[in-house]
């Protein structure tokens, strides 16, 4: 019998966003599906409602013909589907045999938990596939690619019928992904229907059969591999005229002297980062999930230990040891996590702007309501943040004027900010919000601030920031200016070994 | 071989080359550590503390924490000791598993607020202590309740080849069946599961909430059977001073001691057990050395804090490995080919 999923008119919104509308495609058993799109196309959204993990708002799945629903993501795995995310779903300190069969441990006849069983049953599974993992090793001492490798395992295991992968290539070396692609092709010799998500087109033209291109939470087109190109596909993909967006930027483009100068910076996870960033620069940080870019900027900003190197502002060596020394230093972090790391999300407005500023904000040793709230007003005014009023919870506002009440926070006239950074600012927020953005980091460099803008977002950063730099594997790979930036090249930088 | 190199390699090994170590010196210092009313006393104290540490070594292996398992015990064993004093004629085994029950059902309570009002269990069990501990407390007005039930204080008195206690054997037995549901169960298994990552284990369809009940209704019926054979030996019950010595806590400290992970998911009940003679060894030794009797609260705590270095040291080392191996190890496989 042949077997298919089939997506039916899904529809799902977030507060502020419409994250997939009217999405309706097929996937066929012994094919690799592959979802395209760029950040924020609905790509992970379509992924958490096949997971179980959200419900859609509108229309339904079916599974060879037979409408199927999700009470949770337990309930998905039950009926038949996994997806392998990012995050691994494993069990870190346990091996690697007992992560396979997690659930399902084999007993012998005496109803006991049977090791040699499950030992000769998980070295099967191994053998199939082909890789040098002993079953009896630790999950959480093996490398990202063969935790991954254990993750696919165990949806084998399981029987799965659907089996999606989420950017299963960002962690992982050219020989890993070659591993990781035989096991794909065996999967779908044995008639499993599989999505996959990646942003790399060299991969997705290797090992799909049908691609799916999504933008802005809609469907543009469907496609065969064997009938389109990369050129097709780019166009698309991007599509929407965003040319006028960055056009329209009133840029800063006179630069001062070095602001903030860093001299082979060594930390756990990145090596001889070296940059110098000038009063009124943006400077983008591109490259891959993964390469060390946040790592980078939270060494700046003294939230990851600093091993060995040097810093220096306007000329001056400084220590950074604490995100305080930092901001006593006129850093300004906007972490990539907003919601996690940026603000306290249950606060009101008022609060979270206030916060790193509350000792400026006393009338002898009590807080002054009324400068707190003029300071609110102020930011709420300079970066026209969309609210009814400053007690609102940052919970109840939209993503892009949350990050805007981050922004106002670091900006505001009480905190001296010499040098702003900004981790993945533009991440699920819409188009609209993201152009207001861009322009108040150029309104910021005007004003004399150092800007630095990491971005999964090749356009973005290409087009926003003056100087790019590079970045792979822990390492700078390359810098080059606005003007010279081009896609091809800083993707060829990105993924250069 | 490989395997005999393996268990040298453990940190279980280290800790029994440490309690060695610590015994040969303690008994060059002072040979009466060894005398046979001593050594008796040590296996004792490991009777009663091996007990309440199974059970605890167990719900920290699952990621949960009992804090309340004390006052539990100390709850357990009045309720044998008023049971024998209030019904003269009642046979000490019916005593026995009434108060083992009173023990589940203390568990239970605990559960309760955990799976039904969702409450953390380092929380909870810091309530239900009080409760537990405050009630015992006031039922005695802080005093003992005497045992006078000869065949049951027999069994603190029997010794096999006049030194081991029988005791002893009751603990040694507990502790292996909590090895056995450990290493030779699915339920055991799953426990590993749940304590190494409740997210994941969760989506292969074990139950948080069914494996925390268990355990914890177990847990109170060790407890109350470690506060059994205390009362047995002491030949009373006594609340207040149970609950003072914090027994609970010690085995605690011996469970961290022995390589338990306070995250939970890792470590094994041998290292546990391990951890609480090395523990003994040292408290038995400042005592024969005659240190000040409280010094050793002191040093427990001050263990406790080293144990703790040491889980934190490895789950960091375990992190940073699942952080950094993806850019470390490309960039190495990248150099060598």
């Amino acid at each position: 019998m042949e077997q298919y999923l089939e997506f039916c008119r899904i529809g799902k919104a977030y507060p502020g966003v419409q994250a997939l509308k009217d999405i309706s495609f097929r996937a066929e058993g012994g094919k690799v599906l592959a979802l395209i799109g760029e950040n924020g196309a609905g790509k992970s959204t379509l992924l958490k409602i096949l997971s179980g993990d959200q419900k859609p708002d509108e229309g339904y799945m079916m599974l060879n013909g037979e409408e199927i629903s999700f009470d949770s993501p337990c309930d998905a795995i039950n009926k038949g589907i996994s997806v392998i995310y990012q995050e691994r779903q494993l069990i870190p300190s346990v091996s690697v045999m007992e992560n396979i069969y997690a659930g399902d441990l084999p007993v012998s006849k005496l109803g006991l938990f049977n090791k040699k069983q499950l030992k000769k049953q998980a070295q099967e599974i191994i053998d199939k596939f082909g890789l040098p993992i002993d079953p009896t090793d630790t999950v959480g001492f093996l490398s990202v690619a063969y935790q991954q490798m254990v993750e696919i395992m165990k949806a084998y295991r399981r029987n799965s019928q659907v089996i999606a992968f989420d950017e299963p290539t960002a962690p992982l070396t050219d020989k890993e992904i070659d591993i990781l692609f035989k096991l794909i092709e065996q999967l779908k010799a044995e008639g499993k229907i599989i999505l996959y998500v990646s942003h790399r087109m060299a991969e997705i033209f290797k090992i799909s059969d049908e691609i799916v291109v999504l933008k802005d939470g809609e469907l543009v087109k469907t496609l065969k591999t064997s009938e389109t190109n990369e050129t097709e596909l780019i166009k698309a993909m991007v599509g929407r005229d965003i040319g006028d967006t960055y056009k329209n930027l009133k840029r800063n483009n006179k630069f001062g002297e070095v602001l903030l100068e860093v001299n082979n910076l060594n930390t756990h996870v990145v090596s001889d980062i070296s940059f110098k960033l000038r009063k009124g620069e943006i400077i983008g940080f591109a490259g891959l999930v993964g390469s060390g870019r946040t790592e980078v900027v939270r060494a700046l900003f003294g939230a990851d230990p600093i091993l060995s190197g040097e810093i220096k502002i306007n000329g001056d060596p400084v220590r950074i040891r604490s995100p305080r020394e930092a901001i006593d230093n006129g850093i300004a972090l906007c972490p990539e996590d907003r919601k996690e790391q940026g603000l306290i999300i249950w606060r009101s407005i008022k609060d979270n702007i206030c916060m790193p500023v509350l000792d400026k904000l006393k009338k002898g040793i009590f807080m002054d309501p009324k400068a707190k709230e003029e300071l609110t007003i102020d930011a709420i005014e300079r970066l026209s943040i969309k609210t009814t009023n400053i007690d609102k919870t940052v919970m109840e506002l939209s993503g892009g004027n949350q990050q805007k009440v981050i922004l106002g926070r670091w900006t505001s006239d009480k905190i001296v900010t010499k040098i702003l950074i900004l981790d993945e600012p533009t991440k699920g927020i819409d188009v609209g919000s993201k152009a207001e953005i861009y322009q108040m980091m150029c309104d910021f460099a005007t004003a004399g601030i150092g800007v630095i803008f990491i971005s999964s977002e090749l356009t973005e950063v290409i087009n926003v920031a003056d100087t790019i730099i590079v970045m792979h594997n822990g390492h700078i790979t390359g810098q080059i200016s606005r003007e010279e930036a081009t896609e091809e090249k800083v993707l060829a930088m990105a993924m250069l070994d | 071989m490989g395997r005999i190199k393996k268990l040298l390699n453990t940190k279980t090994f280290g800790l029994i080359v440490a309690t060695i170590v610590l015994a040969i010196i303690v008994t060059a210092l002072n040979p009466s550590f060894v005398a046979r009313g001593n050594i008796r006393n040590l296996l004792n104290t490991l009777s009663f503390q091996g007990v309440m540490l199974a059970g605890i070594a167990i719900l920290l292996m699952s990621g949960n924490i009992d804090l309340s398992s004390g006052a539990v015990a100390a709850m357990g064993s009045l309720v044998f000791a008023l049971l024998l004093k209030g019904f003269p004629g009642m046979p000490w085994p019916v005593a026995l598993v009434l108060s083992l029950a009173a023990g589940a059902i203390m568990g239970l309570v605990n559960v309760f607020f955990m799976n039904v009002v969702n409450l953390v269990p380092f929380i909870v069990t810091i309530g239900t202590s009080s409760i537990f501990g405050g009630i015992a407390t006031v039922i005695t007005r802080g005093n003992a309740v005497p045992v006078n039930v000869p065949s049951f204080l027999n069994l603190g008195k029997i010794a096999f080849f006049k030194s081991i206690p029988f005791v002893f054997v009751v603990m040694v037995a507990v502790v292996l069946i909590h090895a056995f549901v450990l290493y030779k169960t699915r339920f055991g298994r799953s426990i590993y599961m749940v304590g190494g990552n409740p997210q994941a284990a969760r989506l292969c369809g074990l139950s948080i909430n069914r494996t925390r009940a268990i355990l914890f209704v177990s847990n109170g019926v060790m407890s109350t059977l470690g506060g059994l054979i205390w009362v047995c030996l002491r030949k009373q019950s006594n609340p207040a001073s149970f609950i003072a010595a914090a027994p609970n806590m010690q085995a605690i400290i011996a469970t961290l001691l022995g390589g338990v992970s306070f995250m939970g998911g890792a470590g094994g009940i041998g290292g546990a057990c391990v951890g609480l003679v090395l523990l003994n060894v040292f408290n038995t030794g400042l005592a024969v050395l005659k240190a000040p009797a409280y010094i050793s609260v002191a040093v427990n705590g001050l263990l406790l804090i080293i144990a703790l270095i040491i889980d934190n040291v490895n789950s960091m080392r375990m992190r940073r490995m699942l952080m950094v191996s993806a850019i470390k190890e490309g960039a190495k496989k990248r150099a060598a080919s």
